[in-house]
């Protein structure tokens, strides 16, 4: 386990950055908004998902009721669950960390984790593992952090968000360039395109994540010979 | 502060359910042909997926808001086919972007 967390920080470090600038930038904004820190560290430790903690802090001052902030979280967070689909059999072997790990699992992280050749010599499930705990660790001690120490601190972040989009980027770009079959990767992008043209930012994600499976589908019996990742 | 707690318990419980629903709908016995199939080609749309996803928010028709951003992304795309260092790609692009936004287009 040792082995495999040293393995897997070097890969860490660009969602280190994201995560210290987004979780710090959660933790201001939530005791700005009147949250204790001792809340954040909660939210970040039993909710765990970036949005979805930014929406939180506006519906704890609100008055919806609870029926629709279970709506709310599924439409926000709905996309969580694609991923582990296709982690069933990697996970398959983690025994009683699975269900942490399932916790664990983000868009970062998870790109990491299907992006990422786990190095020689390195337990596949523990490297895998490894990802996933850095990823929580970071967040909640950078919201922490955030919660505790914001107001005191004036550093112009303006922009340090590409960090997440530029990891996503490269790993898109890790991924293309090792492989000849790039019709799964350009479905994912027509897909997501076209219903983000459609239904704009706030509504496309299922849309896409539906259609890319269907067209998976109708590409089935080419596409059955793509290797596993 | 009751009512705080619910708020937090409802959003944890139902993040989770969403996390844990593969897993808990093929718990039993062997996985299904079918998902093995998505196992093995929606990692890459989903990838596709992300980036679009990372890039929703993008003002496209506001040259402040594009130009950074398309700035950006040709640098960590560029650098990562050249030198295929994940680090260097992020920092460069991620320096580079808030740069524009931070000096160039104020």
């Amino acid at each position: 386990m040792k082995r495999a967390l040293r393995a897997a920080f070097p890969f860490t470090i660009p969602v280190l950055f994201g995560y210290l600038a987004l979780g710090f930038a959660y933790g201001l904004f939530s005791v700005d908004s009147g949250l204790t820190p001792l809340a954040v560290l909660f939210s970040s430790m039993f909710v765990f998902a970036g949005a979805m903690q930014f929406v939180l802090v506006g519906l704890f001052q609100s008055d919806v009721s609870l029926f629709l902030v279970a709506v709310l979280t599924f439409s926000i967070n709905s996309r969580l669950m694609f991923y582990g689909l296709t982690l069933l059999q990697r996970m398959s072997t983690l025994g009683p960390l699975k269900p942490f790990a399932i916790h664990m699992l983000t868009d970062e992280t998870y790109a990491l984790i299907t992006g990422v050749p786990t190095p020689e010599g390195v337990d596949d499930k523990y490297f895998l593992f490894s990802i996933l705990l850095l990823g929580y660790i970071y967040w909640a001690i950078a919201a922490t952090l955030g919660a505790l120490f914001g107001a005191f601190v004036h550093i112009n972040t303006t922009g340090l968000d590409f960090a997440m989009a530029a990891l996503l980027i490269a790993l898109f770009t890790d991924q293309w360039l090792a492989t000849k079959e790039h019709r799964p990767a350009l479905i994912g992008i027509g897909t997501s395109l076209l219903t983000l043209f459609l239904f704009g930012p706030s509504r496309f994600v299922l849309p896409a994540l539906f259609l890319s499976i269907a067209m998976l589908f109708v590409f089935r019996g080419r596409l059955e010979e793509v290797k596993k990742l | 502060m009751e009512r705080y707690w619910g708020i937090m318990i409802v959003a944890a419980v139902v993040t989770y359910l969403i996390r844990a629903l593969p897993f808990l709908v093929f718990s039993n016995g062997r996985t299904p042909e079918v998902i093995l199939y998505l196992g093995r080609v929606l990692p890459y749309a989903i990838m596709g997926f992300l980036v679009v996803f990372a890039l929703r928010n993008t003002e496209w028709a506001d040259h402040t808001s594009s130009i950074p951003i398309v700035a950006a992304t040709a640098t960590v795309i560029l650098l990562q086919r050249w030198k295929r260092n994940m680090l260097l790609s992020v920092v460069a692009s991620t320096v580079l972007y808030m740069f524009l936004l931070q000096v160039v287009f104020v």
